[in-house]
């Protein structure tokens, strides 16, 4: 009775270590799933980055071009300017050569200053659109600047928890071994021996129902199942 | 009613007449030269030195005028339209409102000797 007792409490650590082996196991694949995730996850806060950082690029290049614009329309201003003035002293040319023959002179310019007056609210007009625009552009260069800076920051966070959950693995690996040495019980033989107790468990579940539903070859099947239900017997917490 | 022509200018918002026989054209502001010991300004235009008077704030324009075969240009003026317009004692109406002829005789500026006497009296 006392070598069965030992082989019982040995079956007992077999399945305990079978089941931390296994736990193991399973956070060694939690750990190198969470590696490929932050890898991939690396991958792409690396592309947002790369993307954010080419439509900044892409605001400045505007800024260039914006700058352009509002060249050409303080050009066109001062040249309106410019005609302005022109019309003006041919009205006034046509003052001093006095009505009627000057009179014709005098309404033609005022008519083409009049018109260079539109002219030039037209050109206030699209200033101010400008200038509005490369507000909002500046805003959004802004946002952008901010958004890749963050985009790089969760890039580094990744690297590092990438980093964390490749040691967390090797870590895991090496306790499982450590833990096989000490139970003096190789991961895998254990696992196939606890796979085989829940077999036998099941097994002897079935036996034993089977024999109280039929009392007719009672004591043969309790001759037969008591080394088992001594076995599982001894594993107390065992479900 | 006789009309006369001529410009019609702003002077610190207030609209004034400059007869066309005053008034010969109006140029971007050149760059001015102050005289030393006088309000009188100098600047360089179409290749002749002529003197500016400063009526008021600088417009970006001068006013180029004739004055007794002298040329006189003026700054501090905006200019706004050339017309003909109904001639009013020493002044016209321009849409129903009378608007004063600049007086040409207080626009002569004064010779530098008397300017410079003048402030060593004072």
């Amino acid at each position: 009775m006392s070598s069965d007792a030992d082989a019982g409490s040995r079956q007992f650590s077999v399945l305990q270590a079978a089941r931390v082996l296994a736990t193991l196991e399973a956070v060694a694949k939690a750990s190198a799933f969470a590696e490929s995730s932050e890898r991939t996850a690396g991958v792409s806060a690396a592309r947002q980055q790369s993307e954010l950082e080419a439509l900044q690029d892409a605001a400045r290049k505007l800024d260039a071009r914006s700058r352009d614009v509002r060249n050409s329309l303080q050009f066109l201003r001062e040249s309106v300017d410019r005609a302005k003035l022109a019309a003006l002293n041919a009205a006034l040319e046509g003052a001093r050569i006095g009505d009627p023959a000057g009179k014709a002179l005098v309404v033609l310019g005022d008519e083409v200053r009049n018109l260079l007056a539109r002219a030039l609210d037209a050109l206030d007009e699209h200033t101010s659109l400008l200038a509005e625009i490369d507000r909002e552009r500046d805003r959004s260069l802004s946002e952008l600047s901010t958004l890749s800076e963050e985009a790089r920051k969760l890039g580094d966070t990744l690297r590092h928890a990438q980093e964390q959950s490749r040691l967390a693995k090797a870590l895991v690996g090496e306790l499982r071994i450590d833990l096989g040495d000490i139970l003096g019980t190789d991961p895998e033989a254990a696992r196939l021996l606890a796979d085989s107790a829940l077999q036998v468990r099941s097994l002897a579940g079935s036996l034993g129902e089977l024999a109280r539903r039929a009392p007719v070859a009672p004591d043969a099947l309790r001759e037969l199942l008591a080394p088992l239900l001594a076995l599982l017997s001894a594993a107390p917490g065992e479900p | 009613m006789a009309s006369r022509a001529g410009l019609l200018v702003r002077r610190d918002g207030q609209p004034l007449f400059i007869p066309a026989d005053v008034a010969h054209s109006v140029v971007e502001t050149p760059r001015l030269t102050r005289m030393p010991w006088d309000s009188l300004q100098m600047a360089l235009v179409g290749g002749e030195v002529v003197p500016v008077l400063e009526l008021s704030e600088p417009t970006g324009v001068l006013v180029m005028c004739e004055l007794d075969g002298q040329p006189l240009a003026l700054s501090g003026l905006a200019p706004e339209r050339v017309s003909f317009w109904p001639e009013q004692s020493a002044g016209v109406l321009v849409d129903g409102q009378f608007v004063p002829t600049l007086d040409a005789s207080t626009l002569r500026p004064q010779p530098l000797s008397l300017t410079r006497e003048r402030i060593a009296k004072s």
